[in-house]
């Protein structure tokens, strides 16, 4: 992979507070050029930390990282990325389109640029409307608004779904895909698991400040399995080892998991059957991206 | 390195957002009646119609002090709002134009804009000496015109101060206020807030530079005078009685500077730039979250 297709890259990323915790330890985070990444944690586990240091409002207490090619904080990256971490923060006096208008003054581009960012999120009709009038889902599309009025080459965008409506957060999520479907790269931070599996390419878990999984959504979950339920279980076990290897077998809760192509269902059902086995049930099994999280994360589930 | 294009950039942005609030106006139109009511009518109005049995200072009437009132002593009257009831005022801007970005945490968002954090301190800096200057003109043009009509109601002669004094009065008043506006946005940098800013701000002003000061003056001592040349409030004041006062008459009886006006500048200066300079220092670097 050529260097230059990394938009963001950090080595050993890590920042400890003054009061001794830990928010981030030894991050080794890799975006790509042109990909939606879902940066996924459980709250506390120190996204928006590393947010905050990829954007140069906090310093790391170690390690280094490039953003869009240069130093986070740097004028030069800064002036080629979008980002709305934590919440959305505006001038309650001026009207959205005025919030707007601060901004481009500040990053140098053009007005026209303040209405097609208003016009992508929905805002055109309430733009001359006093930002302390909006509806929480309203300032959270301002604050994309805020990230797209730069056309940045990168997007950040810091739980964009918290705190809005369903119908918001479909609205939302909507918006977040067409964002990453042309050359921009987006950076997603979020704990919710069907969000990241619904719009990212490729995601990087963080758990107490660390990066305990990185890659595409089927590399995280893992290839599907065959679900197996037969009895009597021990001799369904040995029977399937002896054919597809001890590796290829689990045991979960009095159920089979295989790790084999779903096309050689047949050959096991005949198998079990001519083995002595009752078989009552054999299905494709698909692990869910929240599944992989929690067994990652260490948390149990909940029915 | 500072970038021209990108502070510029800044300088328009601040500016949008001083012109749009609300809060410059009301400071600025706090500014004006008090110097209307304050410094013009109520004296006018006291010495035109003074209650029965109110007597005056020895070898003043009247008549003599409301020489103060008309035009050619308007820069003295309106540098008269450029001590304390001035100085909160610039106080207040300096701390709202930086606290509030903690209070909305809209830091973090002109932060991860295109300039650097030096640029954006320098913008701040340069669109409040920008909005105090235009204070400073209005300050000066209410005062004309309040001592032209109080001169035509007296039927008195129109004489005006020259250039040079109309230059030196508008210039001491931007820098006082500035330093003060600076001192505000010092400590809301410092305390990341308005509130604490405002209240430590005025604390200081009012109770050690106003009362403790007027008490141990009052006292009088050497020490006191030699420590009171190196506070801003003092060399602020001395810088404004070095004006003058409006009559001879008047001014035998008015207190003294303590200091000359070009020292009483120069420590102004140096305290503008040392408020300055702390604050650039805190914002660059201190974590912002």
């Amino acid at each position: 992979m050529d260097n230059g297709d990394l938009v963001v890259e950090t080595r050993g990323l890590t920042k400890r507070y003054g009061s001794g915790i830990l928010a981030v330890d030894q991050l080794d985070l890799v975006v790509r050029k042109a990909e939606v990444y879902g940066f996924l944690g459980p709250n506390g586990a120190g996204k928006t930390t590393t947010l905050r240091m990829l954007m140069g409002l906090i310093k790391p207490t170690a390690g280094a990282a490039t953003v869009a090619g240069h130093p986070p904080g740097s004028p030069e990256g800064l002036g080629r990325i979008g980002a709305l971490v934590e919440n959305p923060a505006f001038y309650p006096y001026l009207s959205g389109r005025d919030n707007l208008s601060v901004i481009a003054r500040y990053s140098g581009v053009p007005r026209a640029h303040i209405d097609d960012a208003l016009n992508e999120v929905g805002l055109l009709a309430r733009g001359n409307h006093k930002y302390a009038t909006y509806s929480f889902g309203m300032k959270q599309r301002l604050g994309v608004a805020a990230a797209l009025v730069k056309e940045p080459e990168l997007l950040i965008l810091d739980e964009p779904t918290n705190g809005l409506d369903p119908q918001g957060m479909l609205d939302m999520r909507d918006l977040i895909r067409d964002l990453g479907n042309a050359e921009r790269t987006v950076l997603l931070s979020s704990h919710l698991m069907n969000e990241v599996q619904q719009l990212c390419d490729r995601i990087g878990v963080i758990q107490s400040g660390r990066l305990i999984a990185q890659g595409t959504v089927d590399e995280i979950r893992g290839g599907a399995e065959l679900l197996v339920r037969a009895a009597p279980l021990a001799k369904a076990e040995s029977a399937l080892q002896k054919l597809l290897g001890a590796d290829a077998v689990r045991v979960q809760d009095g159920v089979l998991f295989l790790r084999v192509d779903s096309t050689r269902a047949p050959e096991i059902s005949r198998l079990l059957v001519t083995s002595g086995c009752d078989l009552s049930e054999l299905r494709s099994s698909e692990r869910s991206l929240e599944d992989v999280f929690l067994q990652l994360t260490g948390e149990e589930s909940t029915p | 390195m500072i970038r021209l294009d990108s502070l510029l950039g800044a300088i328009a942005g601040e500016s949008l957002k001083m012109l749009r609030r609300p809060a410059v106006y009301v400071l600025g139109a706090i500014l004006l009646a008090i110097l209307v009511l304050i410094s013009y009518l109520l004296g006018w109005f006291f010495l035109s119609y003074p209650p029965p049995g109110t007597r005056f200072p020895e070898g003043l009437n009247p008549a003599e002090l409301k020489r103060a009132f008309y035009p050619i002593n308007l820069v003295r009257q309106a540098l008269s709002n450029a001590s304390v009831l001035g100085g909160v005022l610039a106080l207040i801007l300096g701390v709202l134009t930086v606290g509030s970005e903690y209070g909305w945490g809209t830091l973090k968002t002109i932060l991860t804009q295109r300039p650097a954090r030096l640029e954006i301190f320098l913008a701040k800096t340069v669109t409040v000496a920008g909005t105090l200057a235009v204070f400073a003109i209005l300050n000066l043009a209410a005062a004309a015109v309040m001592s032209i009509l109080l001169g035509l109601v007296d039927q008195q002669s129109l004489t005006f101060p020259n250039a040079v004094q109309v230059i030196a009065g508008l210039g001491t008043t931007w820098l006082i206020w500035n330093w003060y506006a600076a001192f505000g946005g010092f400590l809301a940098y410092w305390f990341r807030q308005s509130a604490l800013a405002i209240g430590i701000g005025l604390a200081y002003l009012l109770v050690v530079e106003s009362l403790v000061f007027g008490v141990l003056n009052s006292v009088g001592g050497t020490f006191l005078q030699t420590v009171e040349k190196f506070f801003p409030g003092p060399n602020a004041m001395a810088l404004i009685l070095s004006f003058g006062s409006a009559t001879p008459t008047v001014a035998q009886s008015a207190p003294r500077p303590i200091v000359g006006a070009w020292q009483a500048t120069m420590v102004l200066a140096l305290y503008l730039l040392a408020a300055l300079i702390t604050s650039a220092i805190l914002l660059r670097s201190r974590d912002v979250t």
